[in-house]
């Protein structure tokens, strides 16, 4: 989760490379991105199909500006921003049925595929709790959060990739954090019971 | 606790919501999308980029030379002439008509009546048509 945070921003180095013409540099760039991307993706539009699909474009895309690469912030900022708009173009695309701030609040017969609730509760059902609970969380919430565990991000950097005061990104992260310790406390607490039990 | 400081307990690292994530985050992108994302960036390598107007360049230059090549050709070559014994053959057959006497008979007035370079022309063909024929000395 924090490898790319540990690795330094060599990741800059390989961009610059593959920019260049290294597509080695490139093929380095894209193992140690790629299960973040993945995740982020997949969380954030909670459908393997179209998480697949927007996973190709943001490398599309990257491929595509690699000549305008700059490193002026951290490689997984850059990588990210563009995932992010990759999403929320996705979301446009589908702007009559825009996400709900509230979970699954959309009928059956209206939503898109990646948004009817059966689909997002059958999504969830596959997933531990505390990965349904994160499904459960408003997109703006679960984005902050996902950045953060993926990819190491900072609550600066996360307000950089969401386009987003600072300020807005560290009360979405608050939230989420919240939501998710508290779903966490309720489904460990039936294991700790048992454990009480026998030291009395 | 306050809710700033949950936060940034969080941020520290290594909070147990955090290894609760770690534990159950797994999910990869299928084969398919790493060989896809590869092709891709391979096939816009700038090296390979740069070859291809080069490329284009190279096949325009070489249409337009094959172009060239047909327009400013020199005409073609008429057909060979027939070889010169051929010639000689049928200007033969179609002089073989004059008796020989008769033809060396009127070169001779043609050289009386000093038309001496028509003569000589008719003596030529003479003696394509009848190279075996002994002339007297006088013609």
């Amino acid at each position: 989760m924090l490898g790319a945070m540990r690795l330094g921003d060599d990741d800059a180095d390989l961009m610059l490379r593959y920019r260049n013409g290294d597509t080695e540099a490139f093929a380095r760039l894209y193992a140690r991105h790629k299960a973040a991307l993945y995740r982020y993706l997949l969380r954030q539009v909670r459908n393997a199909g179209v998480a697949s699909d927007l996973f190709q474009e943001v490398w599309s895309r990257l491929i595509a500006t690699r000549s305008r690469y700059e490193p002026r912030a951290k490689f997984a900022t850059f990588l990210f921003h563009i995932a992010h708009n990759c999403a929320m173009d996705f979301f446009r695309r589908n702007s009559t049925h825009a996400e709900p701030e509230t979970e699954l609040d959309v009928s059956v017969a209206e939503a898109p595929e990646h948004l009817r609730p059966d689909r997002i509760a059958e999504f969830a059902e596959r997933q531990s709790a505390l990965l349904a609970a994160l499904a459960a969380l408003p997109r703006e919430q679960r984005e902050a959060f996902v950045l953060h565990e993926e990819s190491g991000l900072s609550v600066e950097e996360i307000a950089r990739v969401t386009d987003v005061p600072a300020e807005t990104a560290k009360s979405r992260l608050r939230y989420a954090v919240r939501k998710l310790k508290s779903s966490l406390e309720e489904t460990e607490e039936p294991a700790a019971l048992p454990l009480r039990v026998r030291t009395i | 606790m306050s809710v700033p400081d949950e936060l940034n307990e969080y941020l520290q690292g290594e909070s147990a919501l955090s290894r609760a994530y770690r534990r159950e985050s797994h999910e990869l992108p299928p084969p398919v999308l790493d060989r896809a994302v590869l092709e891709a960036a391979r096939g816009a390598d700038p090296k390979a980029q740069c070859l291809r107007p080069m490329a284009f360049a190279a096949c325009v230059l070489l249409s337009f030379a094959m172009v060239l090549a047909v327009v400013l050709a020199p005409a073609p070559k008429p057909a060979p002439e027939p070889p010169h014994v051929m010639r000689v053959r049928l200007y033969s057959e179609a002089n073989t008509a004059r008796k020989p006497a008769e033809w060396l008979a009127e070169i001779t007035a043609l050289r009386r009546q000093g038309r001496f370079q028509q003569a000589a022309q008719e003596m030529r063909r003479f003696r394509l048509a009848y190279p075996s024929y002994v002339v007297p000395s006088e013609e």
